[in-house]
C-alpha cells in the first residue's frame, strides 16, 4: 500500500447508548480510490464525519497529514479541509443559488478570482462533469443525478487532494449510477487525487475501489483491496456480498 | 437535555456569532438580502396589527378624558404608549412570527440538506455566511418596523378620534409630542433592537441545530416563536424599568 494521507487509530464514538464506531482503526493509501461499504446504520457517515472534523471521536485518533482531527482546532480545521472536497447524497445544493453559483461558492472564499473568472472555473469544472450548460440554471430545476454532479463539480473546484462521496449512486437509476461510476474513474486517472467512497452498492465498489473496508455493528471487519474482499472467508463478509456478486468456494 | 445544558448551549452559540458579528468579514449583500425580505415580509402585518391597536387606544382613551374633559390629552397617551410599548412589542412579535420562523425553517432545512455541513466542509464559516447575516437583519429591520408600527399607531388614534369621533385635527396633532420625550422614540429603537437580537439568535440557534427531518424543522420554528416571544416580553420589563423608569 502506498504512503496513507489518512490514518484513523483506535476509533470510538457513540451517541448516548448507541455504540455506533468500536475501535475502527485503518489507513488510507495517497492516490488511490478506497470504498468504505457495510449494511445501513454501521457508522459509515459517521466514520467520514470523523475524517472531516465534523464530529469528534470520544476516544482515537484521526490523523490527516500531520494533524489530529480529534484535537485540532478550528483554524486547523478549517486548513486541513481546504484539502477536501465532499460529495453528498444529494448534493448537497444551495437552492437559493443557480447550479453554477453552487460551483463558483467556494472560490468566492478561497481565491482572490473576479466573477467573470469564477463563472470561467465553475463552467469548467462543470463541463468535466459533463454538465456544460446548466451554469445558470435554478437546483431546483436539476435532475437527481444532475444534482450529483453539480455537487461533485462543486467537490473538485478548488482541485483537493482528497475527496469523499457520501453514497455517491443512492436514489439513481442503474444507468445514471453507472455514469457517475464513469465519472468517478475518469476523474482518478485524469485528476491523481485520493477518492474515499462510502456505499453499499457492491457492484459499484468492485468497478471503482482499489481498496475496501467493511465496517459492521461499529467495527472494521475486513479492510484489503477488492480480491482480497471477494476472497474473505467471514461470515458476515461472505453474506453481505453474495447478494450482488458471484464469490469463489470457501 | 436538561434547560440548563440546552441555556448553555445557546449562550455559547450567542457568544460564538456576536463575536462573528462585529468582527470582519462580513457578508453584507446578504445581510442586505435578509433585511430587505424580513422587512417587506413584515411591514404590512405591522401596520395592520398596530394601527387597529391605536383604533382602540384612541376609543377607550375618549371615553376616560371625556369625563374629565381633557380630551386634548388623548394623543400624547396614544403617542407614548405607541413609541415605548405597543409598536415595539408587537413589532417584534410579528418579526418573530414572521422572519424569526423563516430563518429558523431555512436553517433548519439546510441542516437536514447538510447544506450546512457542506459548508464547513469546504471551509467556509457556516456561522459567519448563514447565521450572522440573518441576526443582523433582524437587528436592523425590527427597529425599522417599530418606527413604521410607531406611524401607523398614532395614525390609528387619528383615525377614530378625528374622523370617526370628530375631535379637532390640530388638537390631536398639537398635543401629540406635548408628553412625548425624544427618549421615547429613542427607548422603543433600542427596545427593538435588543428584541431584534434576541430573536434572531433564538430563530437561528434552533435552526442550526435542528435534528430528526422535517417534524425536527417543524418543531424548531414553533419552538423559535414561543421562546423568542416569551424571552422578549420578559426582557421588554426589565428594559422598560432600565430605560423609563427613571424617567417617570
Amino acid at each position: 500500500m502506498s504512503d496513507p494521507i489518512i490514518r484513523l487509530v483506535d476509533l470510538h464514538k457513540r451517541f448516548g447508548e448507541l455504540v455506533v464506531l468500536d475501535g475502527v482503526s485503518f489507513d488510507i493509501p495517497r492516490g488511490k480510490t478506497t470504498a468504505i461499504i457495510g449494511p445501513s446504520g454501521t457508522g459509515k457517515s459517521v466514520l467520514i464525519k470523523h475524517i472531516v472534523g465534523l464530529l469528534e471521536p470520544d476516544q482515537g485518533e484521526v490523523w490527516v497529514g500531520d494533524v489530529d482531527m480529534a484535537t485540532a482546532s478550528e483554524r486547523q480545521k478549517y486548513a486541513v479541509r481546504k484539502r477536501f472536497g465532499m460529495l453528498f447524497q444529494d448534493g448537497a445544493l444551495f437552492d437559493s443559488m443557480t447550479a453554477g453559483e453552487n460551483v463558483a461558492f467556494p472560490l468566492r472564499f478561497h481565491t482572490n478570482l473576479s466573477e467573470a473568472e469564477r463563472r470561467r472555473v465553475a463552467e469548467e469544472k462543470l463541463a468535466l462533469v459533463e454538465l456544460p450548460d446548466v451554469y445558470d440554471r435554478p437546483t431546483a430545476a436539476l435532475s437527481g443525478g444532475q444534482r450529483k454532479r453539480v455537487g461533485l463539480a462543486r467537490a473538485i473546484v478548488l482541485e483537493p487532494e482528497v475527496v469523499l462521496f457520501d453514497e455517491p449512486n443512492s436514489g439513481l437509476d442503474p444507468m445514471t449510477s453507472d455514469t457517475i461510476d464513469e465519472l468517478i474513474g475518469r476523474m482518478k486517472k485524469q485528476l491523481g487525487i485520493t477518492f474515499i467512497v462510502i456505499t453499499h452498492d457492491i457492484v459499484s465498489c468492485v468497478d471503482i475501489a482499489d481498496y475496501v473496508a467493511m465496517l459492521y455493528g461499529g467495527k472494521l471487519v475486513e479492510y484489503g483491496t477488492v480480491q482480497q474482499l471477494i476472497h474473505s472467508k467471514q461470515p458476515i463478509v461472505r453474506d453481505f456480498l453474495k447478494r450482488n456478486v458471484e464469490l469463489p468456494p470457501l | 437535555m436538561t434547560r440548563v445544558t440546552a441555556l448553555g448551549r445557546f449562550g455559547i452559540f450567542a457568544a460564538r456569532v456576536s463575536w462573528r458579528a462585529v468582527t470582519p468579514w462580513w457578508e453584507v449583500n446578504e445581510t442586505a438580502r435578509h433585511t430587505w425580505l424580513i422587512t417587506a415580509r413584515c411591514v404590512l402585518p405591522v401596520v395592520a396589527t398596530v394601527f387597529p391597536v391605536g383604533m382602540v387606544m384612541s376609543l377607550q382613551g375618549l371615553e376616560i378624558f371625556d369625563m374629565f374633559g381633557a380630551q386634548r390629552l388623548l394623543s400624547s397617551l396614544v403617542s407614548v404608549a405607541v413609541f415605548r410599548e405597543i409598536s415595539p412589542v408587537l413589532a417584534s412579535v410579528l418579526v418573530a412570527a414572521q422572519g424569526g420562523s423563516a430563518f429558523a425553517a431555512e436553517l433548519g432545512a439546510m441542516r437536514i440538506k447538510e447544506e450546512i455541513d457542506a459548508t464547513e466542509i469546504m471551509a467556509i464559516d457556516s456561522l459567519r455566511v448563514h447565521v450572522v447575516p440573518r441576526v443582523l437583519a433582524t437587528i436592523i429591520a425590527t427597529p425599522i418596523l417599530n418606527l413604521i408600527g410607531s406611524i401607523g399607531g398614532i395614525a390609528g388614534g387619528y383615525f377614530t378620534a378625528v374622523l370617526l369621533k370628530g375631535e379637532p385635527g390640530g388638537v390631536y396633532l398639537a398635543n401629540l409630542w406635548a408628553l412625548t420625550q425624544p427618549s421615547d422614540l429613542y427607548g422603543g429603537l433600542v427596545k427593538t433592537t435588543v428584541f431584534g437580537a434576541l430573536i434572531g439568535l433564538i430563530a437561528c440557534y434552533h435552526g442550526y441545530n435542528a435534528t430528526g427531518g422535517a417534524a425536527g424543522v417543524g418543531r424548531a420554528v414553533n419552538d423559535t416563536v414561543v421562546i423568542a416571544v416569551t424571552s422578549f416580553v420578559v426582557a421588554n420589563y426589565f428594559l422598560t424599568s432600565a430605560l423609563f423608569g427613571a424617567i417617570g
